[in-house]
């Protein structure tokens, strides 16, 4: 067993090394190179900065953002935009929304920006690609509530969608062209310009000295190692309660605190969630997926807490507040 | 007429029809299914590199990871699709399937565990590094407690680090994960940062477990396994095709010439009907034209002449028609046939029968050209023939196929490994010569039953239709035995490969894994092993073993000044001379560096203290030469005995180091042996609660300085002398002497504290009585230890108080003890040349003769006087011995320009005896014992002491 240990490392790393200098070499060539004197080419192996568009078909686009704004699809009481509220930076600000009966979600929305870049969407990734989460909402009678028959046959029959959907889908107005047109929408939702970015780029001026600082604790401390890649997280699980286990002292576990094991029912899969994409997390304010809190730093000492079993005192903890401020872009314009 | 026309027609599109269907029939599709395959193994392995370099922390990203994965799954399912249509895949697919979503969650649960060891072991230096700062703050301020602590923690430390970096198990992290805690609970620690040590190390253990078999199963995963699985179903797939297809090209192709013997007929009939008619050139040509393109058809007449061969069969022989037509038939007689099959075949279709069979022709380049062909005589209306019709079909593809197919069954029989068929009754049905070994091993002849044990092996294959890998070792070589029950049929297929060079290196990793390679002895983890092994065979009460702990005395010197290829040198001796020492059955491992271990098994303590005695005796007589130099090595040697004490075997090792220790300061014997009840525990407890003593003493300022007069025996120098001496007030105020804490102090690195301590203090007594000085004139001799000498400290510390009080260095004196001098020579010489430098008073070697020095080395230090060893000086009366020591080692003194000082003169008797000898000065309790320093403003006069003499 040790030998075997010993081995797949001796293994790995040999082959890891072999590679290295191919791969790196890609990469290199991919992402502009930030030019010497770059404070922040330092942490461009962790995180990457956002495009500052994707490419979209902008006559889709233009289509999903109405349909997304439409309460019709929900037989007129709820849209999209209902919960994933634009102006509010893609949520609605609520530890847990309001559904279409008028009682309490499951668990906090997440917002809607930079959503096309996560790895699986919902707290727990039930949901593989957008697509698949607009399926689930669709389809779930707290949410858009009527299903997509309904939908569909309202679609159907407007007249002004009737039109775009031939030009653009030959006619044809089923979930998967509609949900086509608003995933295409969703690719505009995006919040490049963010001052973490700038600094990432080679600005080194774009960030404060004390969001340096605090992006400096960001990593020391360890928060980097889940909260990582182009979306500053969203693209991993993690266990909530590495170090100690939140559910079983204090707080009473609900079904929803489950998280992962409510999709998969593997039993490792318990307490386990998506890592959220900390992108804007300044303005998306309450945390965790019960919006446990409203204030960020206490989810900065929450986490310190249970992932990293550390206590991050309190002015490393207005650190690192600062830095997070730093990963807030510039809110979407509207399709013209 | 219009039906035969019909017919016709119809004969021909036919023929097209097979054609077409014979040339369009392919395997595109199974190549496009294989070339996707081989597409998704390299996504995989991309994957799995991308893993790897998330393993080690080249990437510190997980995106690349989840677009690798991501683009790996898109094209599998596509694939998965297309593989859905074929006949018999369900199967195999769902495994397919199976293996990608396990390798989907495996990776999701390498992700987190590589990101708990990224914000556990990258942040565990920092981690380790602040709380044993903190531990040691706290063991410096002299909390016992912290001591024990900082020494758990820090091989808690080491050992996690071990485990990560390298093979060592999990368990001993766990081992000192317990030692820790346990010792916190049970002094109710209060290290905060203690708990996150632990914490730490305790998610790392976990962690890299999972991380590293969660590794090693996405490398080795079901995927590959999956992906091999599908790839022999389309290979066999596209084999079957082939073999479809070829049928159904020969099917064709037959289909096609039995439609040309209609079309030929139709032909016949259309020309007959129609031979009236002026279209019947029109028709002859049409024939004609079919005939070349389409059939190797040949026409004869009944002479035996040649007189119509198609293109086609131009082409296929390689002959221009001209080189044919008008030719006997004898032209196409090949050499495989006999002239009488020839003649016989001749014979029958003369009689007008149809005759069909293998005809083999000789092309003009000489290849063979194989055909089945058939011979339609010709009549005419009267029944007469007029000429021979010769359809042929080629089959030398087939001919070719028959002679690869007996080539390739003879495969196994040149296999230079050997290979071996079994079938149901156990018999060997087929064995190719290198299996002849296997039979041999077995005793037993092609066609007999294999051994009895082997015949429930092979039963149990057959029944779980498992593979399975047996070693066998024959004639002094080993071979592996790859046991294959074929499926579908009652055989068992054995193919062997020998292994000899790949078990004999296994082996040599094996010995390397556990041994020195320097002296050839077992390294320490086999050599705790067998202590082990040792423990668990004494637990019944029955056996004894001894540990014996061995340290070479002066190996440091070697290493030192000749260099470590003398140090390796030593070491090989040594280990010649335990062997020697030793016998065959017990074992000996070098423990790292210069320490050996020996466990004499079944050897009570009294047989193994012989033994112990042996070696020092051999060690003491052996010197080791090195380049003309000499070097006495000498060993000290801790015993332990290992009964049913129940000591585990890191307990023994503890204790035969502190045995050896003990032994080290024996001077005579240089063996000791571990007494469980006596003090060697408390010794090692003791010197553990004296570090604490001296930090708060020195804290609260409880040591104070003694003096003791050093008077001339000759009346040169009048300046009086005084000996710095430190004690030790307890808390009740009472003295303690050095010896109780000294050693102590020596062996923790506190006694450069206390050397700083005495240089203060003799700083302050004198800048606060400078009419003493001043009028006295005094001269103060100050001890420094070996570990001061090396330790700038000191040095910067008299730097800064000379500056202070320039005038105040020509009253001191320091005292350097031989055995640290010599231990660092270059080091203490420059240190005394800087304190020359400073001007101080002069520099005495201290313990004079108690150590072996060269004393052509003492000859290159700069000091001025040699103390003798007071242990000589003070039964110098009436031993011979050792007042011709104290002769020697004062004329040596002298010969080498120093002046001697005699310490420990208790009597009159003895300043008698060293006036003879002719020694400078003397210093005991004669003359004065040690008294407070404070005491000195009120000796009114030097004289008071010099009188005695």
């Amino acid at each position: 067993m040790i030998k075997n240990q010993f081995c797949a490392r001796a293994f790995v790393v040999m082959l890891a090394i072999c590679l290295t200098p191919l791969t790196s070499g890609l990469c290199l060539a991919q992402e502009a190179d930030p030019g010497a004197g770059s404070e922040g080419a330092l942490y461009l192996n962790y995180i990457k900065p956002l495009p500052q568009s994707l490419p979209v078909d902008r006559e889709k686009a233009l289509l999903g953002q109405a349909l997304f704004h439409d309460t019709g699809l929900a037989a007129g009481r709820a849209a999209c935009g209902t919960c994933h509220v634009l102006e509010q930076w893609g949520a609605d600000g609520m530890a847990k929304s309001i559904d279409i009966r008028g009682g309490f979600d499951d668990m906090n929305t997440l917002t809607v920006f930079n959503a096309v870049f996560n790895f699986r969407l919902l707290w727990n990734g039930a949901a593989a690609t957008p697509k698949d989460q607009i399926d689930m909402v669709m389809d779930n009678e707290r949410h858009m509530g009527a299903g997509w028959s309904v939908a569909l046959q309202y679609v159907r029959s407007r007249q002004d969608y009737q039109q775009q959907f031939k030009a653009l889908y030959g006619g044809v107005i089923d979930e998967h062209t509609v949900s086509d047109a608003i995933v295409e929408y969703e690719r505009t939702l995006i919040t490049p310009d963010a001052p973490i970015d700038h600094y990432l780029r080679g600005d080194n001026n774009a960030i404060s000295e004390r969001q340096k600082q605090g992006l400096k604790l960001f990593v020391d401390y360890g928060c980097i190692a889940c909260h990582q890649g182009i979306n500053v997280g969203g693209n991993m699980f993690a266990r909530f309660g590495v170090f100690v286990k939140p559910y079983q002292s204090v707080v009473p576990a609900n079904e929803f605190d489950l998280g992962r094991f409510n999709v998969t029912g593997v039993e490792s899969d318990r307490y386990v969630m998506r890592v959220p994409s900390l992108r804007n997390v300044e303005k998306t304010a309450p945390y965790f997926h019960n919006g446990g809190t409203q204030s960020l730093k206490k989810a900065v000492t929450a986490m310190g807490y249970y992932q990293l079993g550390r206590d991050i005192p309190d002015d490393e903890a207005e650190l690192i507040v600062e830095f997070l401020k730093s990963l807030t872009g510039k809110k979407p314009e509207p399709v013209q | 007429m219009i039906v035969n026309r019909g017919l016709f027609a119809l004969s021909l599109c036919a023929i097209f029809v097979l054609i077409w269907v014979a040339l369009a029939a392919n395997v595109d599709e199974d190549d496009r299914l294989l070339a996707s395959l081989a597409e998704l193994r390299t996504m995989n392995g991309q994957l799995n590199e991308e893993v790897g370099r998330n393993y080690i922390g080249i990437s510190a990203n997980y995106d690349p990871l989840i677009s690798y994965l991501n683009n790996l799954q898109g094209k599998a399912t596509e694939f998965a699709r297309q593989v859905e249509t074929i006949e018999n895949s369900a199967g195999r697919l769902q495994n397919f399937r199976a293996a990608l979503s396990g390798k989907e969650q495996r990776i999701e649960d390498f992700k987190f565990h590589n990101s708990v060891m990224r914000l556990t072991w990258h942040h565990y230096p920092t981690l380790t590094l602040g709380t044993l700062q903190n531990l040691e703050e706290h063991a410096n301020s002299g909390d016992a407690t912290s001591v024990e602590l900082l020494l758990l923690a820090k091989k808690l430390a080491m050992s996690t680090s071990l485990f990560v970096n390298s093979d060592q198990s999990a368990d001993s992290v766990r081992g000192d994960l317990k030692a820790l805690n346990s010792l916190r609970e049970r002094f109710g620690s209060h290290e905060e940062d203690l708990n996150l040590l632990a914490a730490y190390s305790e998610k790392i253990i976990d962690s890299q477990g999972v991380l590293d078999d969660l590794t090693v199963e996405i490398y080795e995963h079901r995927l590959e396994a999956a992906f091999d699985q599908i790839e022999r179903f389309l290979l066999q797939k596209r084999q079957a095709s082939e073999q479809r297809i070829g049928l159904l090209r020969i099917a064709a192709l037959l289909g096609a010439i039995f439609l040309s013997g209609v079309v030929i007929y139709l032909l016949k009939g259309i020309y007959r009907t129609s031979r009236k008619l002026d279209a019947s050139q029109e028709q002859a040509d049409f024939q004609q034209y079919v005939l070349n393109e389409h059939a190797m058809v040949s026409i004869i007449d009944t002479d035996g002449v040649i007189r119509q061969v198609s293109d086609r069969f131009c082409e296929v022989l390689g002959y221009q028609r001209d080189e044919l037509v008008g030719k006997p038939r004898s032209v196409l007689f090949s050499a495989e046939h006999d002239r009488d099959a020839y003649a016989k075949v001749w014979q029958l279709i003369n009689s007008g029968e149809t005759w069909k069979g293998e005809v083999c022709l000789d092309c003009k380049n000489g290849e063979k050209f194989w055909s089945i062909t058939t011979i339609i005589p010709k009549q005419n209306r009267h029944g007469e023939i007029v000429e021979f019709i010769f359809i042929r079909t080629d089959i030398s593809e087939l001919k070719r196929a028959e002679a690869e197919i007996s080539v390739l069954a003879r495969l196994p029989e040149e296999n230079p490994e050997a290979v071996l068929r079994i079938d149901e009754q156990h018999r060997v049905v087929y064995a190719n010569k290198p299996a002849t070994y296997l039979l041999n091993h077995w005793d037993i002849a092609q066609g007999d039953r294999v051994p009895e044990t082997w015949q429930l092996l092979f039963e149990d294959l057959r029944r779980t239709g498992r593979n399975q890998e047996v070693e066998v070792e024959s004639a002094g070589r080993c071979f592996l035995l790859l046991i294959i029950p074929v499926a579908g049929s009652p055989y068992i297929n054995i193919y062997s490969r020998d292994i000899t060079a790949r078990k004999k290196a296994e082996k040599e990793l094996a010995y390397m894994a556990y041994h020195d390679d320097l002296t050839g002895l077992i390294n320490r983890g086999a050599f705790e092993q067998e202590l082990n092994a040792a423990v668990l065979s004494a637990a019944n009460g029955i056996l004894v073993h001894t540990l014996m702990y061995i340290d070479l005395n002066q190996f440091k010197i070697v290493n030192d000044t000749c260099g470590h290829v003398a140090g390796d040198e030593l070491l090989k001796q040594v280990t010649r001379i335990l062997n020697e020492a030793v016998r065959s059955s017990d074992i000996v491992g070098r423990l790292g560096g210069d320490e050996f271990g020996v466990i004499l098994w079944g050897c009570d303590v009294d047989a193994a203290m012989k033994v112990a005695e042996k070696i020092t005796a051999i060690m003491q007589g052996f010197r080791f030469t090195w380049n003309e130099l000499f070097f006495d090595v000498g060993a000290s040697i801790g015993v332990v005995r290992v009964d049913d004490g129940g000591s585990g075997v890191e307990d023994l090792m503890g204790k035969a180091d502190v045995a050896c220790y003990s032994a080290k300061e024996e001077a005579s014997k240089h063996i000791h042996l571990y007494q469980e009840q006596a003090s060697e525990a408390s010794t090692r407890h003791n010197e553990m609660h004296w570090v604490s003593r001296i930090t708060r003493a020195l804290e609260k300022d409880r040591f104070c300085l003694f003096v003791q007069p050093i008077v001339a025996l000759k009346p040169s120098d009048d300046r009086p002398r005084y000996e710095v001496l430190v004690r030790l007030k307890d808390d009740n105020g009472e003295l303690i002497p050095p010896g109780a804490f000294l050693p102590a102090a020596e062996r923790f690195k506190q006694i450069t504290l206390i050397d700083s301590c005495v240089v203060n203090k003799i700083f302050q007594f004198m800048a606060q009585h400078t009419d003493y000085i001043a009028e006295h004139n005094p001269v103060f001799c100050i001890n420094l230890s070996g570990t001061s000498l090396g330790d700038t400290e000191i040095l910067e510390l008299v730097t800064k108080n000379c500056e202070q009080y320039p005038d105040y260095m020509q009253h001191l004196h320091f005292e350097v003890t031989e055995t640290s001098a010599v231990k660092d020579f270059a080091v203490t010489s420059s240190f005394i040349e800087k304190f020359l430098i400073l001007g101080c008073e002069g520099i005495s070697l201290d313990d004079f003769g108690s150590g072996m020095s060269s004393f052509a080395y003492l000859q290159q230090l700069p000091v001025d006087a040699v103390k003798i060893d007071g242990s000589f000086v003070k039964d110098m009366v009436g031993n011979e011995v050792n007042y011709s020591i104290v002769k020697s080692v004062h004329d040596i003194g002298h010969a080498l320009g120093m002046e001697t000082v005699a310490e420990w003169v208790e009597d009159a008797e003895t300043v008698e005896l060293l006036k003879e000898v002719g020694v400078d000065y003397i210093q005991g309790y004669v003359i004065s014992a040690p008294f407070p320093i404070e005491e000195l403003l009120a000796v009114e006069s030097w004289q008071r002491f010099s009188q005695v003499v």
